[in-house]
């Protein structure tokens, strides 16, 4: 909670010193934004068009080629099977970003409910909410998810999963501390004398009220979300062969990174940008709509 | 104002409490805020409640709208046309509430959604509680909006709080109020922050609408002056208990309790200067740290014996009631007299 906090903290500092800075600040603040919204394009489009944009079959061995330097044919080199490592990054844009959109998924949906319930109706119902996302927390969530895989087998599918359970908790307790202070505020109160249900005060009222804190976790959920799978995968516990992910690549390239320095190189660059730029976008997302607030 | 927001004409109801007792749970046990409060409120007719912070005005509003912090307990009888709203169940009760009882807060700023516009805030509890249409609801509250003086209604519908004045909002929320036509309106201090031209506005605004719509309104504040002018009826709340009921200016003509009397020492008047105001010595007191005997005891300058032992009963005295052993002797006289010999001045370190 308090590092969520603490992010928050951050980020609203950051937009304060922003709206005050010069007019080179908001020029560089627009260059990134550009980039960054350029870079996720160009990642979806990879993913969307993957057979189009990929110049070989990115699971065609070349046995007697491995860990290549970039070439004419293969401009980001081969890797161990002698594949053509810039197909694959296209190619594994497909699971890096679906993993982590299902896993933000699978913790929003439950996630958001729960934090609600707990803070709503508080009591034991928040006791029981509570104290199970504690045992869940006791695990460290890399950990938890290797366990899981361990236990039902190695596969996307099981990562995906394994890794949205301890991202429920995460999401679950910013939005109970989130709507626990909303649910203090007058407003509500003024819901409740109207005689609204819970649905309504807590989906129509006050969900669009922590949408800054719902956007900001979710961006950066899904960030950490890349990261984890893309473990679990370098650990072998993630997408298996044929399927292609960057996590799996890197795992592949590992053995033979003092052979050829790309098959690391490209897709850790590729997982970072990611990363980098969905942050700078979630950023400029919610000052976006402080900026509108503003002007109103 | 407009007709269609009056199309449905009810007859008023009257709110009854007796011997309403409220305690909120602190920590494990159950501490009073109000008790056995005694009010009644006809088909529209404005009732003042007054009394300091802490006094449990707004514990009693609360207790009449349901929205008591968690762990609260009334008991007593709460009677909306002789059905007792305590013994319903919650979700009856709630229906009732929302149907019957609108509230009207000091801060309109905090009590509105401030991400939803004011059309979309005007007509939301009609499209839940009354089954209205998208376009019918927002018929009406434009003629709502019309009817509580703002200008420019349908401009308005489709602003956003932060856009409007907080005497605009105040009128918002008492136009939410309104929407599905109530039958008894709670003003928790609603006029306390907005200017004094405004708050007559909004004076002038409730008693219109208690007299076009039989609206019966209890009107909260701690302004005396201005509970006299607005109120058919005063009560005035000490300690969680409502010390004396007047009717209309006697309160100020001819207050009967020590506490009343004192209150309205402390006001300054242009009929003379002094050169410093009388206060009550002491802090108020609230119902959870209110001594034995009368809670006003230690306060009061004619207190006498029996008033540690027990609480005083309700007298009738001259057309109201007081809650004193002595409301029956002529206390504002003696009171004025006592200043006159020892002076402002004492009365004032008293």
């Amino acid at each position: 909670m308090s590092t969520v906090v603490g992010d928050m903290l951050v980020f609203e500092h950051e937009t304060s010193s922003r709206a005050a800075g010069g007019r080179w600040e908001g020029l560089f603040q627009k260059v990134v934004v550009v980039t960054s919204g350029a870079i996720l394009l160009g990642i979806v489009c990879c993913a969307l068009f993957a057979p189009w944009l990929a110049p070989r079959n990115p699971n065609t061995i070349h046995l007697f080629n491995p860990y290549m330097a970039p070439s004419h044919g293969f401009p980001f080199g081969q890797d161990s099977a002698g594949r053509d490592i810039l197909s694959r990054l296209i190619y594994g844009a497909r699971l890096s970003l679906l993993g982590p959109a299902i896993v933000v998924g699978i913790a929003f949906v439950a996630g958001v409910p729960l934090g609600f319930l707990a803070a709503y109706r508080g009591g034991w119902t928040d006791g029981v909410i509570s104290r199970v996302f504690d045992v869940v927390f006791a695990f460290p969530p890399l950990l938890l998810a290797v366990v899981i895989v361990a236990t039902f087998g190695a596969s996307f599918q099981t990562a995906v999963v394994a890794v949205a359970i301890t991202y429920i908790p995460l999401m679950g307790r910013v939005v109970r501390s989130a709507a626990l202070v909303e649910r203090s505020k007058p407003y509500v109160e003024e819901c409740r004398l109207q005689g609204y249900g819970a649905w309504r005060v807590l989906f129509v009222h006050m969900m669009p009220n922590i949408a800054r804190v719902l956007i900001s976790q979710t961006t950066l959920y899904f960030a950490y979300g890349l990261l984890d799978l893309s473990a679990l995968s370098f650990l072998g516990l993630g997408a298996q062969p044929p399927q292609i992910d960057w996590g799996g690549m890197l795992e592949n390239a590992n053995q033979g990174v003092f052979q050829s320095a790309t098959g690391v190189v490209f897709p850790a660059v590729a997982i970072v940008l990611l990363v980098v730029s969905l942050n700078f976008l979630a950023d400029w997302a919610l000052d976006y709509e402080s900026r509108k607030a503003g002007q109103r | 104002m407009s007709d269609a927001a009056n199309t449905t004409p009810r007859a008023g109801r009257s709110l009854s409490l007796q011997e309403v007792t409220t305690y909120l749970r602190i920590g494990k046990e159950l501490r009073p805020v109000i008790v056995r409060v005694d009010l009644e409120i006809q088909p529209g007719e404005t009732v003042g409640l007054v009394g300091e912070s802490g006094s449990g005005k707004s514990m009693t509003a609360r207790t009449i709208a349901g929205v008591l912090p968690r762990g609260a307990v009334s008991e007593g009888a709460l009677l909306l046309d002789g059905e007792n709203l305590l013994e319903m169940s919650p979700r009856a009760r709630r229906d009732v509430q929302a149907r019957e009882i609108g509230f009207v807060f000091q801060d309109p700023r905090a009590y509105i959604d401030p991400l939803w516009r004011i059309g979309d805030h005007v007509t939301e509890a009609m499209r839940v509680h009354l089954g209205l249409s998208r376009a019918e609801s927002r018929a009406r509250a434009v003629e709502l909006l019309d009817a509580v003086g703002i200008d420019q209604p349908e401009r308005r519908m489709h602003q956003f709080p932060d856009e409007l004045s907080g005497g605009m909002l105040q009128r918002v929320m008492i136009a939410g109020a309104l929407s599905v036509d109530p039958s008894i309106l709670l003003a928790d201090e609603a006029t306390t922050a907005v200017d004094v031209t405004t708050q007559a506005e909004i004076v002038q605004l409730l008693a219109r609408l208690s007299a076009e719509r039989g609206l019966s309104v209890l009107f909260i504040t701690h302004d005396l002056a201005l509970a006299d002018i607005v109120c058919s009826r005063v009560c005035v709340m000490y300690a969680g208990r409502i010390v004396e009921v007047r009717e209309g200016r006697q309160i100020f003509e001819d207050p009967a309790h020590p506490y009343t009397i004192d209150l309205l020492a402390a006001r300054p008047t242009i009929e003379h200067r002094v050169a410093r105001l009388p206060v009550i010595k002491g802090s108020p007191a609230s119902a959870m740290d209110a001594p034995e005997g009368c809670p006003f005891h230690p306060r009061c300058r004619f207190a006498i014996d029996e008033c540690l032992e027990g609480v005083p009963a309700m007298v009738s005295v001259r057309g109201g009631s007081a809650r004193c052993f002595r409301a029956h002797e002529d206390l504002a006289a003696m009171a004025r007299e006592q200043t006159a010999t020892t002076g402002g001045d004492d009365a004032a370190q008293r």
